[in-house]
């Protein structure tokens, strides 16, 4: 047993909140002036300058990680700059001028720590794990860098060439990677999850210097951040911390948003990628609408339930009839996410046995769906479902990092945080009616994406 | 009256020298200085027995969240393929396609409603199987009650294994279409030949091809025995509740008898091979098989390693090939350390008129690090990052399980965890130096490189084509 403070984390069964009690602030904290206690072990703050602070409570270890999500990523990009967002976050690791050069990293791991950062379309986070009498120094070196990181031509060079071989080995040497990054570009005309994160290559090579000053200077400020805060910490401390060394920055006026619907899709669509690869892949791709973004607000979380009965799991449909019983697929699965701020696709990926064609499949797939739209599921596949997000629930608190992930992904995707503890009733609300109606609605082959990875012989045309 | 264990708290005298002595770059030093006094680290109590079927048990108690993990290893590995390659690797996962007279489908779902993830796998050294379940009550009892089917009364039922056959066969295929993979595999034969670690865990198309259930079930009834297991679980469960736990498991299967001493690899030959692959980037991988799990070199190698090219960004191989040069993404070197001789290895991936220069700098990486051994400044920062660190290897249940079941599975006596901050403390520039001299031979190394049509030249040696 460990010898800590063991005081309990709020967990889905029992949710008990904290005894760690919300003391008042005083006013030069200039927090938000209603602070509720904290719910399921995480306080929300917020700092005069717009800077959101949220700290989650896990005391079963002396560890805590820091992070800032900045509420930038692929989709605020546009043609010519793609991939400006993910080479900023390389940039960001070239010092400050109170650490320079690679000091950040150094600095963290010689006081126990990792550090990492990435980006997605709606974020770029960055990220220190460290001993929990550490904390001061990981909110001090964010805020160090938010805006006093230095650009350099020299090492703009080089990180470029850096980026670009990243791009080579994510992407361009894998031709399931291509497939994707492809599917993506012709199933969505518009909405911003259409460009590949990374960046196409032509953009990648003509990106300058100045590019990423702009982007930089657009959108790292504390109005467009949020800091995270998860593990053995005071939440009133880690508060104290923030308004000391985020507190002075200066919020920016920040560029408008434009929604970006896709339009609605009328037309069916097919993409057929020729590649070195050594058996074919499928993809099927159809608009499915997040939470807050549907005609009725019951139907995202019909199309979850949707997702993991028709796909998603292993007691799924289509992994039970198409993997184990009619055995023409080694594999096959669904994705959807309820949780998106642009518009997105409902996925279904596949491959075949090496006894079907790529036609065989797609046919064996329809003639699935098209029984799923004819049929009601059984409750208890409902139930099962609703199990995995209870149980996933659970278990999901044993990550001090993971949690802190999940709070600023669903505050960046604009959902809160609190969507992961409250789903449970829009999930068990949830009918076998509902799901065959979303499934009839949405999964239309007149509006559906397809992308067939077909394997090419390596000596034919070698042109990539 | 049985007594709790006393907790281990390791405060580390030398802990609070290395961070006083730690030196801050930039002007950061002020900030930096807080919190020089280091944190009490309390590791987990790992309670470990020996059950009267002899499997060996390892327990924490982790009662703050409502779950259990559980953490099955046998010796079981491909290493113990013969020269099947692959039993190991399909016998693991063939376990839940059927059991105790239960179909798939019965299995699989028993787990889904039961909230409970289970896992089943094949590494060069061991099968393992996990279960993460709740610990309500009836959740448990159904995930445990299969979970124990599973691994003690396995059908093997015809029809699915030959799902599971053809499964592999398609992903042995695409292996080809992965040039990492390809590369990997190439590397890992060049390395160990004929020897046990020398095949890929998931074995070769033709050896694939003729496994049958009965193959299977021979494999299971040798290696799945007690004496051959070591159990590990973390959870919201006291020791007595433990104890059940793994008595049932145990029990569950027949007594059996580990398996004989695995034999030590020979030294390969120096190769520098290229294998033509359609990329725009080669992939290179460097190295020899190196030290096996409780060597008393093994914190030296570790911290040294750490140093030349394990620790990300500071390592002088992601200094050099990356930020210095711009060659690579990914840039590094690893050993690991297995039941005899694991691999050491240094690589990266870079555009394919790259290749010949990336190796050049990575050779000349290698070498200089073992003329001179580590910088004073690069010792200090290594260190500081384990001993400051190293409550964050315990920080979680998952993690917990990990320390404990490896050092389970290697037979490492349970204070190792205690006393490796204390081997790493001791440990000096020149103490690293002299085991990387004695252990690390870049002149006898493997050179593998996959990409692009031509083999890459590298100080006027132009590399053998495969």
């Amino acid at each position: 047993m460990l010898a800590r403070k063991t005081i309990v984390v709020a967990v889905a069964f029992a949710c008990a909140t904290l005894t760690g009690a919300c003391a008042t602030s005083p006013a030069r904290l200039a927090a938000s002036a209603s602070q509720p206690a904290p719910q399921h072990g995480v306080s929300e703050f917020a700092l005069a300058n717009g800077m959101k602070v949220f700290v989650n409570e896990d005391r079963r270890a002396p560890v805590v990680t820091v992070q800032v999500w900045y509420r930038v990523g692929a989709s605020d990009e546009y043609d010519g700059i793609t991939g400006i967002s993910h080479a900023l976050e390389h940039m960001m690791f070239k010092g400050t001028r109170r650490y320079p050069g690679d000091a950040l990293s150094k600095t963290v791991k010689r006081a126990g720590g990792s550090n990492n950062a990435f980006t997605g379309h709606d974020y770029t986070a960055y990220f220190a794990t460290l001993p929990a009498n550490r904390l001061e120094l990981g909110i001090e070196l964010e805020a160090d860098r938010m805006r006093g990181v230095i650009f350099r031509d020299e090492d703009f060079a080089k990180e470029l060439e850096v980026v670009k071989e990243e791009r080579r080995l994510r992407t361009d040497d894998k031709p399931m990677s291509r497939l994707y990054e492809q599917l993506a570009a012709a199933a969505l005309n518009r909405s911003p999850y259409r460009r590949p994160v990374i960046g196409w290559m032509n953009d990648i090579e003509n990106l300058t210097l100045d590019d990423i000053r702009r982007w930089h200077a657009q959108w790292y400020a504390p109005n467009n951040a949020m800091l995270i805060v998860s593990g053995d910490v005071e939440p009133r401390e880690a508060l104290r911390l923030a308004q000391k060394h985020f507190g002075p920055l200066p919020p920016a006026e920040l560029p408008a948003r434009k929604p970006q619907r896709e339009p609605a899709q009328h037309d069916a669509r097919e993409i057929e990628l020729a590649a070195p690869a050594k058996r074919p892949h499928l993809a099927l791709a159809w608009p499915a609408p997040a939470v807050g973004r549907a005609a009725e607000p019951w139907e995202p979380y019909a199309l979850w339930l949707m997702s993991a009965t028709l796909g998603g799991a292993e007691t799924s449909r289509l992994q039970k009839h198409l993997v184990r019983e009619r055995r023409i697929a080694t594999s096959v699965s669904s994705h959807y996410s309820a949780y998106r701020r642009y518009d997105d696709v409902f996925v279904i990926s596949a491959t075949p046995l090496s006894n079907t064609s790529v036609e065989q499949l797609e046919a064996a797939i329809e003639e699935e769906l098209a029984k799923f739209k004819n049929e009601l599921v059984d409750e208890a596949e409902l139930e099962r479902a609703r199990i995995q997000v209870r149980a996933g629930r659970v278990y999901a608190q044993d990550s001090v990092v993971g949690q802190a992930m999940r709070i600023g992904r669903l505050e960046s995707l604009g959902i809160g945080w609190r969507a992961f503890y409250d789903v449970d009733a829009a999930l068990a609300a949830v009918t076998p009616e509902q799901v065959r109606a979303v499934a009839r609605k949405y999964l239309d082959s007149r509006r559906r994406t397809k992308a067939t990875l077909l394997p090419q012989d390596k000596d034919a045309n070698a042109g990539a | 009256m049985r007594t709790r264990a006393p907790k281990t708290s390791i405060l580390l005298a030398a802990l609070r020298a290395c961070l006083c002595a730690g030196l801050c770059l930039g002007a950061g030093a002020a900030q930096a200085a807080e919190g020089t006094a280091a944190p009490a680290v309390n590791l987990p109590d790992i309670q470990r027995w020996t059950d009267a079927s002899g499997a060996v048990v390892s327990y924490i108690g982790a009662p703050e969240l409502p779950m259990v993990d559980i953490d099955l290893r046998f010796d079981a590995g491909s290493a113990r393929d013969g020269a099947a390659f692959g039993i190991a690797s399909m016998t693991s996962g063939m376990l839940k396609f059927g059991a105790d007279g239960m179909d798939a489908e019965a299995i699989i779902s028993a787990f889904a409603a039961s909230g409970a993830h289970y896992g089943a796998g094949a590494s060069s050294d061991s099968s393992q199987l996990s279960l993460r379940s709740l610990t309500d009550p009836a959740a448990f009892k159904m995930a445990l009650d299969t979970f124990i089917a599973v691994v003690a009364r396995p059908d093997f039922p015809d029809k699915m294994v030959e799902l599971r056959r053809t499964q592999a066969l398609s992903g042995i295929r695409a292996r080809g279409q992965n040039i990492g993979t390809v590369g990997r595999i190439a590397f890992r034969k060049a390395l160990y030949g004929d020897h046990p670690y020398g095949h890929p865990v998931g074995g070769d198309e033709d050896t694939v091809a003729a496994l049958t259930a009965k193959d299977l079930a021979r494999f299971h009834r040798a290696y799945y025995v007690a004496a051959n297991l070591k159990i590990t679980i973390v959870g919201a469960i006291d020791r007595a509740q433990a104890e059940a736990i793994a008595r049932r498991i145990a029990s569950a299967l027949p007594r059996g008898e580990k398996p004989p001493p695995l034999p030590a690899p020979r030294k390969p030959a120096r190769v520098f091979v290229h294998i033509p692959f359609p990329s725009q980037q080669a992939h290179v991988f460097i190295g020899h098989p190196l030290i096996e799990v409780g060597h008393p070199d093994a914190h030296l190698l570790g911290l040294g390693n750490r140093i030349l090219g394990g620790g990300g960004f500071g390592s002088r191989m992601l200094d050099e090939i990356r930020v210095k040069r711009g060659l690579a993404y990914s840039s590094y070197s690893y050993f690991s350390p297995r039941r005899v001789a694991g691999p050491f290895a240094a690589g990266f991936q870079t555009r394919l008129d790259q290749a010949g220069q990336a190796i050049a700098v990575a050779r000349q990486v290698m070498d200089d690090f073992i003329a001179g051994g580590p910088r004073p400044e690069e010792l200090e920062a290594a260190k500081n990052n384990i001993l400051a660190g190293y409550a964050l290897r315990f920080a979680g249940n998952g993690k917990m399980l990990g320390q404990a079941a490896y050092i389970g599975f290697y037979d490492l006596p349970v204070d190792h965890l205690a006393r490796h901050p204390e081997d790493i403390a001791r440990a000096g520039a020149a103490d690293i130096q002299t085991a990387f001299s004695a252990h690390v031979h870049p002149d006898r190394m493997v050179t593998v490189v996959v990409g692009g049509d031509a083999p890459p030249s590298v100080n006027g040696e132009t590399a053998a084509s495969r």
